[in-house]
């Protein structure tokens, strides 16, 4: 058989866990070969926020917050209630921390603690206030060679900021525009796509050759072991050979319609994520026998569209982060009701969205609206709204409540009933049917220049105005189920020999929860360095 | 405010050149990015322009009002609004006769505003050049293939 090229290890994707993989796997002696569908570099996680979630992280003391394993064993274990397992966990509480150290020692990733960052369920027992959410250190681009930064992913949702900065500045009526515009015209790049110019640098060093281009589409198997791929380059099928493992980390399957009605628990409308996801690595792990783990979870992300804008070709949906937390802004559903905490993480919130009705067999939460008045918009943004902005034709208003509702085709007396519900709450400072602005995790994204509760404020200046907000994510949850070694195992639990898997290809090492800002790459990255170091040593 | 500006040769009358870039929806044919327009009048229409800043695309709407015509001094000036954003600017078109064709001064003014302004603007900064650089290679493609057909 005829080969394209041949490697000890190959790595599928461009994620920060199949470049993390790649570099390990060069420490550890192998050869190395990362093949990449997409013309760019950084996949998922270069459109991201970058954070990396992982307990225990020695970055942790520089910022007086102390940590332990046992800690991180009892917030994980009310995580993952189940859904995981504790080989999996063991695995990543280990290694995790030396992941990162390692990183940091011998490549240019540079990570910083996110002191106010909370965990997402910062008041369960063995919860933080901060710190196990590491940010990325600016990088500057320049010092890729240029044929190389411009292969770079760059984020089209997030500014180029750092996620510390943004928690000192708050609301972005604060923000430093001029610093951002500054980082713009010098070409400095930070949050995901820091992290991957950074790990591509660390590829670069080391001479890893990254292949654009090429979309691996099924596994070559030889008495039973892995030992290479079959690709598409240029329309034409080509065949590389991985001596000792092929690693399979090319992100999840949101943009593959078929899988997505296959496996998801609900609908998912708004990818976020580059429109390369296919589930690639997914099938090819399938078509081989891989058992499945965790594929109707997603990382989900409630997400808004913007009309005429695009990336990649496809619709733009963007991230509803900050907006849920301001004071004088409430999710509804159809029905005009509340229906969430609007504060709570974007993937459990996501949940909220595939509550069933078995009445109308329908989700009554599809659509749903965020619903904010003039005096929010005075103050705070809206995707690309900012304070002051005239309020663009895509955002229904009404001068009553009642007559936005008329317009977006929701209930109007549920709307004005429930913002007057909400409104007695906000003077009081407490959401008595959800809780809103609870923890101090919900409390981060609030305005702290309001009281008593910095995610409330009423709703009672006109004009309203709405924006539907759908059910996305920031990538599928579900994949091929591994070991501690992050060897894909089949389906009756054995090892398939010569594969590997990590990041979104993999089943959620912490099952059905999130941990914190960064709890997809944190696992993704301590997987991909495990998938690395033991396939370099087969 | 971002600015670009060039000088171009196009190897086509005066007339020719004239005729076309005084009727502004030519124009905006050669923008990049073009979608379509409406005409509102004589002196204004919308442009639907496909924008790149190099992060992702966004169809903005821009009216476009002719401020200034002037066939003796071969100039027309406009200017831009765009909808449902915070950006505004400006565009002039000079052209006079050299040898057998015209020399066109082009210039592209655009300027995000608000909050958000700085950072708007680094980025046009980088991209109106291009913008600019294929708006008058379209200009010449277009006149000078014309032209060759009338000859």
């Amino acid at each position: 058989m005829q080969y394209r090229a041949e490697c000890d290890v190959l790595v599928l994707g461009t994620g920060a866990a199949a470049l993390v993989a790649a570099i390990r796997a060069h420490d550890g002696g192998a050869q190395v070969l990362v093949l990449e569908r997409s013309d760019k570099i950084g996949g998922t996680t270069s459109v991201s926020g970058g954070v990396v979630w992982v307990p225990n992280n020695h970055h942790m003391a520089e910022v007086g917050i102390p940590d332990s394993e046992e800690e991180a064993w009892t917030y994980l274990r009310r995580l993952h209630g189940g859904s995981s397992n504790e080989e999996l966990l063991a695995a990543f509480i280990e290694w995790g921390p030396k992941m990162v150290r390692y990183l940091e020692e011998r490549t240019p990733v540079r990570f910083a603690a996110m002191e106010k960052y909370p965990d997402y369920h910062p008041d369960w027992e063995g919860g933080k206030p901060g710190g196990r959410s590491l940010d990325n250190e600016p990088f500057d681009s320049k010092r890729l060679p240029p044929e190389v930064a411009k292969r770079i992913r760059k984020g089209p949702l997030l500014g180029p900021f750092t996620h510390r900065e943004a928690s000192t500045w708050g609301p972005v009526r604060n923000f430093d525009f001029v610093l951002m515009a500054n980082r713009v015209r010098d070409k400095i790049l930070t949050l995901g796509t820091a992290l991957i110019a950074a790990l591509t640098l660390g590829c670069v060093e080391r001479s890893i050759p990254i292949e654009l281009g090429v979309r691996a589409r099924r596994l070559l198997v030889e008495d039973g072991r892995v030992v290479g791929v079959e690709a598409e380059e240029n329309g034409q099928t080509v065949r590389f050979r991985a001596r000792k493992a092929v690693v399979i980390a090319t992100g999840g399957f949101e943009w593959n319609e078929d899988m997505k009605k296959q496996f998801l628990r609900g609908p998912e409308l708004a990818p976020t994520s580059p429109p390369f996801n296919e589930g690639d690595g997914i099938l090819m792990g399938m078509a081989v026998g891989a058992r499945l783990g965790r594929m109707n979870d997603a990382w989900w992300m409630p997400s808004i569209q913007l009309p005429g804008e695009e990336y990649e070709g496809r619709q733009l949906n963007r991230l509803l982060i900050n907006e849920r937390a301001y004071p004088g802004s409430i999710i509804v559903n159809r029905a005009g009701r509340r229906f969430v905490n609007e504060t709570c993480n974007y993937a459990d919130l996501g949940k909220a969205f595939h509550v069933f009705d078995p009445s109308t067999y329908d989700y009554p939460n599809i659509p749903a609206y965020l619903i904010f008045d003039e005096r929010y918009h005075s103050r705070y943004h809206l995707a690309t709204v900012m304070p002051g902005d005239e309020m663009p034709g895509w955002v229904a208003q009404g001068n009553t409540p009642q007559e936005l509702a008329e317009k977006i085709g929701v209930d109007p007396a549920g709307l004005a009933a429930t913002i007057e519900r909400f409104n007695r709450f906000a003077g009081e400072g407490v959401d008595h049917d959800f809780g809103r602005g609870g923890t101090i995790y919900e409390r981060h994204y609030g305005d702290p220049d309001v009281g008593p509760n910095p995610t409330m404020a009423p709703l009672d200046t006109p004009p309203f105005y709405a924006v539907e907000v759908r059910p996305g994510s920031l990538g599928t949850k579900g994949g091929l189920e591994v070991n501690g070694k992050a060897q894909v195992l089949n389906v009756w639990g054995e090892v398939i020999p010569g594969l590997y898997a990590c990041g979104n290809a993999a089943a959620a090492v912490t099952g059905a929860g999130y941990g914190g800002a960064g709890g997809t790459l944190g696992p993704g990255m301590t997987f991909g360095f495990l998938a690395g170091m033991h396939a370099a040593a087969e | 405010m971002p600015v670009s500006q060039r000088e171009l040769y196009i190897a086509a009358p005066m007339e020719k050149v004239w005729d076309f870039v005084s009727t502004l929806d030519n124009v905006a044919m050669c923008m990049p990015g073009y979608q379509r327009h409406e005409v509102i009048d004589e002196r204004e229409s919308v442009w639907y322009l496909k924008g790149d800043v190099g992060l992702f695309q966004k169809v903005v709407a821009f009216v476009a009002h002719i401020e200034r015509m002037d066939r003796a001094e071969g100039l027309v000036s406009f200017t831009l609004a765009a909808r449902d954003e915070n950006m505004k600017g400006e565009g002039c078109f000079r052209a006079w006769p050299e040898g057998e064709g015209v020399v066109v001064q082009l210039e592209l003014k655009l300027e995000g505003g608000g909050l958000k302004g700085p950072l708007v603007n680094a980025l046009l900064s980088s991209t109106l050049p291009d913008d600019l650089e294929y708006l008058g290679d379209r200009l010449k493609e277009v006149l000078e293939r014309d032209a060759a057909v009338g000859q």
